[in-house]
């Protein structure tokens, strides 16, 4: 166009066109290639000016999205921004399905403007961690809308499902890209908010178990200092009175045996809140030598076992077990009190240990009557006693204690009647490769 | 007890239950013992240092402090020595006190024969006469700390240097509980305070060369969760 009428206006013969002159037609190539090439630039840059106008409003909308998302402080404001936020930037409908506790999504409550979503495919594309639906490549490509699942560093947080209101829009790469970068965005968010609450979940649970465990100490405190007191002040009066006065002599020990009595028992009743406290018994785990905790439980119990020959099968080769020294050494001496307490004087009682495949099997055994056949596993349920009608005090927590011990230990306790007559209690200890000893010490020529 | 009576001891009582001071005086003061009493930590720090006690029993469940302050400012000018009563919730802060220089400790409830058994203990411990001939005898053991020598029913025992090392240690403090960090801290160096597995496995040699029944020791006892005390006779 420009040619021509240049050549039309300009060129004499004024207003005619005329292609006599080579300088002319000359004239008409050049301007023509010139015409030709501006014009293509000219549609290049609009067009890249288009991509870059796109691209800032991508990158607008992500940019208005992680503000707000870094905001959220509740799963239900992480939903509503993000579904919001992807309506806006993709002319979509959008739809964000979480899971539950058991990782089932939870079905959409029907909305007006909002997609119909098919939870079996959103099922899907969670559990695989995949996209699915209308252009994924991973499966249901068939469905009208896509499901994106939202993948965090540490778990996928649930999936959007987008429904857009030109299909072909998605198609494009980088369309998907952004959804992609979307998601990701959520589901980081979504992420954070998790934690967030697993935190708060946590400090709440700490402080619940430090007043719980300040208050077992209060109350062990204030239960034992009278128990101190009485049992002080009865021996007192006792020394004091004069030893012919025997009846109140009998009465003082009678008061002091009595007392011992309710001790053992506040012992027993706190141990048990000290080993039901939330998020378990905290353990104060070291290498030990059973062999040491068996010898510190028996000399716990000399009064008691007195009556009884003690026989103590230990191999001095035992490995050492990792455990809470005076926890364990508790579930010994109830295991040999009850042994003492339930057999008659001359019974036998024993202590054997094992070495197997699955951990240290620890049995004490006794001579005595055994257990009430087809209830040996009752015993370790609280408050139970193997017969309510027998004559010796407990309460019957003894067992309970055991058992709350040795599973917090990851061990297993069992009770069984022995075939050579009495009552066996095995529990095992899982077993370690202690740290190695790094000292020079002279080898010894005789090891024993 | 006679040489008690010509020049009495005295007992310092830290404890805020005035029915447990009444009848631990009234057992001290029984066996001839003085007694002077306070309620709290800051009136036992006074007493402390007003009355030069022999001997301080101390309630480890004080409502006005720590149980353990006190002994370490206590230590930084006395080496009177601590009886420390605990109830037994308070496991660690026995060990604590301990490590921060308690010579012994009695488990809430407690009855007198126990109290006294204890008291006159630590009391002999500090009474006696430091160096002595370097010669002990437990059992069927005599040690001899000069030459190294361990001998048993007469006959002589092979002990590596560490266990003489743990054996010595023990030996010289009868009676006393030696907590793990202690020993460890004493026979091994500072930077083996956290391994105790040493401790088992030493302490069940020694047991093995020096005790007639290893499973039932006699004379070197442990107090689970705390330590190891060694006892003479």
């Amino acid at each position: 166009m420009n040619v021509l009428s240049f050549n039309f206006a300009f060129v004499p013969p004024h207003f005619a066109f005329s292609f006599e002159t080579l300088q002319s037609i000359l004239t008409f190539g050049v301007m023509l290639s010139v015409g030709l090439i501006v014009g293509q630039l000219t549609a290049r840059f609009r067009y890249q000016a288009q991509v870059a106008c796109a691209r800032e409003e991508r990158a607008n909308n992500l940019y208005a999205m992680s503000r707000e998302l870094s905001g959220a402080l509740a799963v239900e404001e992480v939903v509503e921004i993000s579904e919001r936020c992807v309506e806006a930037s993709f002319r979509a409908k959008a739809r964000l399905l979480l899971p539950d506790d058991h990782d089932r999504l939870q079905p959409p409550a029907a909305g007006p403007g909002k997609p119909t979503v098919d939870v079996a495919i959103a099922q899907w594309c969670f559990d695989c961690s995949a996209p699915a639906g209308f252009g994924a490549e991973s499966g249901f490509a068939a469905a009208p809308l896509l499901y994106l699942p939202l993948r965090a560093p540490l778990h996928t947080r649930g999936v959007i499902v987008v429904e857009p209101e030109q299909p072909s829009s998605l198609l494009a790469p980088e369309q998907r890209q952004l959804l992609d970068t979307f998601a990701m965005l959520i589901a980081i968010a979504l992420e954070r908010v998790h934690f967030a609450r697993v935190a708060r979940d946590m400090l709440v649970r700490m402080e619940a178990e430090r007043e719980r465990h300040s208050l077992l100490a209060g109350l062990s405190h204030d239960l034992r200092t009278p128990m101190t007191a009485l049992i002080g002040l009865t021996e007192t009066l006792a020394l004091e009175l004069p030893a012919e006065l025997q009846s109140c002599q009998e009465s003082l020990i009678a008061i002091r045996e009595q007392a011992v009595r309710m001790g053992l028992l506040v012992d027993n009743l706190l141990d048990m809140a000290k080993l039901q406290a939330i998020g378990g018994v905290r353990l104060r785990k070291d290498w030990q030598s059973l062999e040491e905790l068996v010898g510190s439980a028996v000399r716990m119990l000399e009064q008691p076992l007195r009556e009884h020959p003690l026989r103590l099968t230990l191999d001095p080769e035992l490995p050492l077990v990792d455990c809470d020294p005076v926890l364990i050494e508790r579930v010994l001496v109830n295991l040999l009190q009850n042994a003492a307490k339930y057999t008659p004087p001359g019974a036998a009682i024993g202590v054997t240990a094992d070495v197997q495949t699955d951990g240290l099997f620890v049995e004490v055994w006794d001579e005595g009557p055994g257990l009430p056949d087809g209830h040996e596993q009752d015993l370790f349920e609280k408050f139970t006693r193997g017969h309510t009608e027998w004559a010796v005090p407990g309460v019957g927590l003894g067992l309970a204690i055991c058992r709350a011990i040795v599973e917090a230990h990851g061990g297993h306790i069992r009770a069984e009647n022995r075939v050579a007559g009495g009552a066996g209690f095995i529990f095992s200890l899982p077993l370690a490769t202690p740290p190695p000893l790094e000292i020079d010490d002279e080898p010894d020529p005789h090891p024993i | 007890m006679n040489a008690m009576l010509e020049s009495p001891l005295t007992v310092l009582i830290v404890e805020d239950e005035q029915a447990i001071r009444r009848f631990v005086r009234a057992a001290l003061e029984g066996e001839g013992y003085r007694v002077c009493e306070a309620d709290s930590l800051r009136r036992g720090l006074l007493e402390a240092g007003t009355r030069k006690p022999d001997l301080i029993i101390l309630d480890l469940g004080l409502p006005d402090g720590d149980g353990v302050a006190f002994i370490r400012d206590l230590r930084a000018w006395s080496s009177a020595p601590v009886l420390v009563l605990s109830a037994r919730v308070e496991e660690y802060d026995k060990v604590e006190a301990l490590d921060a220089g308690a010579d012994d400790y009695l488990i809430k409830p407690f009855g007198i024969a126990e109290l006294l058994a204890r008291v006159r203990a630590v009391c002999r411990r500090y009474a006696r006469e430091p160096g002595g001939s370097g010669i002990i005898a437990f059992g069927e053991v005599c040690m001899d700390l000069e030459r190294r020598q361990v001998t048993r029913v007469g006959l002589p025992v092979h002990i590596t240097p560490i266990e003489f090392r743990l054996l010595a240690t023990l030996v010289t403090k009868p009676g006393k509980v030696l907590t793990h960090h202690q020993l460890l801290r004493e026979v091994w160096g500072p930077a083996y305070v956290e391994r105790s597995h040493y401790l088992r496995i030493y302490m069940g040699h020694l047991r093995r060369k020096l005790e007639a029944d290893p499973a039932r020791p006699r004379h070197f006892l442990t107090e689970t969760g705390v330590g190891y005390r060694f006892c003479p006779s």
